[in-house]
């Protein structure tokens, strides 16, 4: 199962109680961007169920008859994630005085909802003052572990990171809601499991679990 | 080279043929090494190479490269060169230690070696204090990137260069020694034309390992276009959104550590013995 990494830790948790309530079904996990994700399955790699961070990237696939038809199972929100350092940056305003912001890549949904966000705000940050992580994972990373001043992720990853950074919130006008569709990949050959986890995301305790991490569920 | 190949004379013995298996293993040990290569090349947009490769992103990525491989390379050399000779000529305990120690960027993991650098150099890292106090800011500029490089790149660099030391027969320089010669005249006329193959070929092997890092620069530099997005960087970021121009600046990055390679015809290797 490929899992896009804002999400993974909480799909790791789902799938923890769907091996517990199916015995013999062992759940691997892979996540990185879910661009890479999406383009590893066009390219023929064995996954079972495929899980994206936004409709767009598994757009392709569709038209491939790759998948199935993606169901919607968690929706997230963008927030401003500050390093401790850089407390004085409170709104996405003060982003452009910021040393360093770290954004995703753009070809990464991160990176896609972070343009958007910035576009509604009418903020612009000189592209010599981003840096692109390759994923939300690696991004959060150059806030939290590295010398960036700010990223704008997901409010999920922002919560993940705790007392780390500091998390502001982005105002609705100008926030964008991610959608992530789970779809079934038609060439797994263990398609009754695969269907069987894409609708177990919709169970109550897959909600519990999205709704303590910050998703919320459709 | 003229000792090398005078070695080489007098290692030569009488080879057995070899058997079956060995060549076929052989055969699919080249293939596999070839193969990714290979495959590759079909991918390449051959029409459109020269105007992918100057694409304002493609341009910005190579420039910075070449600046930053080149200082890295010089970096590697200034620390390592000494460090070669000593570990070559002077005997000290904890010696091994100190080998093994340099060549620990080789096998560390890239994106861990980036931590590291981030832990020493970072503004929350060990000398982050000092230098913010001096004013320095060294994560995500280009003297970040050069750092990272340089710690990746330094062990060829060691590795070739302490071989070559190695191999002088030091009878030439106890000869001139005893005629009067002084030292830094030794050193000069002496000991560095014999070392300089060894030198050449280990600055060329830590060139090619700088202009290819990866995982210590995303971590320790950052991503900034113009600034540490190196060309290894570039390739990863435009493989989804132009990856004709990520295949054309890789097929550019083998296609030099091909050369580079070739032309040392693994030399270096030979040296080491």
């Amino acid at each position: 199962m490929s899992v896009p990494s804002s999400a993974a830790s909480a799909v790791t948790r789902i799938a923890d109680g769907f091996e517990r309530s199916n015995s013999g079904v062992k759940v691997l996990i892979n996540s990185g961007p879910s661009n890479a994700l999406a383009s590893q399955v066009s390219s023929g790699a064995e996954v079972d169920v495929l899980l994206s961070a936004d409709a767009a990237t598994l757009s392709g696939l569709i038209t491939e008859k790759k998948i199935s038809s993606p169901r919607i199972f968690a929706l997230n929100q963008m927030a401003l994630v500050v390093s401790p350092r850089a407390a004085g940056i409170k709104r996405l305003s003060d982003l452009t005085n910021a040393s360093v912001v770290a954004l995703c890549a753009e070809s990464v949904p991160c990176g896609g909802y972070a343009k958007r966000v910035l576009i509604r705000a009418g903020v612009t940050i000189k592209e010599s003052q981003i840096t692109r992580g390759t994923d939300a994972a690696s991004t959060l990373g150059a806030v939290r572990f590295g010398d960036a001043d700010a990223a704008i992720l997901y409010e999920t990853d922002a919560r993940a990171a705790g007392k780390s950074v500091l998390t502001r919130q982005i105002p609705n006008r100008f926030n964008e809601v991610a959608k992530y569709p789970a779809a079934v990949v038609l060439a797994s050959k263990h398609m009754k499991t695969a269907k069987a986890f894409v609708r177990y995301l919709k169970t109550p305790f897959a909600k519990r679990v999205l709704l303590r991490v910050g998703f919320s569920t459709p | 080279m003229k000792s090398g190949e005078v070695g080489k004379k007098v290692n030569r013995r009488r080879v057995e043929p070899p058997s079956r298996i060995a060549v076929v293993l052989s055969l699919l040990a080249v293939l596999f090494v070839a193969l990714p290569v290979i495959a590759l090349l079909r991918d390449v947009a051959w029409s459109r190479l020269i105007s992918d490769l100057t694409t304002p992103e493609a341009r910005s990525a190579l420039r910075l490269s070449l600046l930053c491989s080149i200082s890295a390379t010089a970096l590697a050399a200034v620390l390592g060169v000494p460090l070669a000779w000593v570990l070559a000529r002077v005997e000290f305990r904890g010696r091994g230690f100190v080998r093994g120690l340099v060549l620990l960027p080789l096998v560390v993991p890239p994106v861990v070696a980036g931590v590291g650098l981030l832990a020493a150099f970072g503004r929350n890292g060990m000398l982050g204090g000092t230098l913010n106090m001096l004013g320095i800011r060294i994560t995500f500029t280009p003297i970040a990137v050069v750092i990272a490089e340089a710690f990746v790149a330094l062990p060829f660099l060691v590795l070739a260069v302490e071989a070559g030391i190695r191999s002088i027969d030091r009878r030439y320089e106890d000869a001139a020694r005893t005629l009067g010669a002084s030292r830094s005249f030794v050193t000069r006329r002496i000991t560095l034309p014999l070392l300089a193959p060894s030198l050449a070929a280990g600055l060329a092997l830590a060139w090619a390992r700088a202009l290819g890092e990866f995982g210590a620069t995303i971590t320790f530099a950052g991503n900034i276009q113009g600034r540490t997005r190196t060309v290894p960087l570039a390739v990863y970021l435009l493989l989804d959104s132009s990856p004709d121009v990520a295949i054309a600046l890789s097929l550019l990055l083998v296609s030099i550590c091909v050369v580079v390679l070739v032309a040392l015809r693994a030399r270096w290797i030979g040296a080491i013995r």
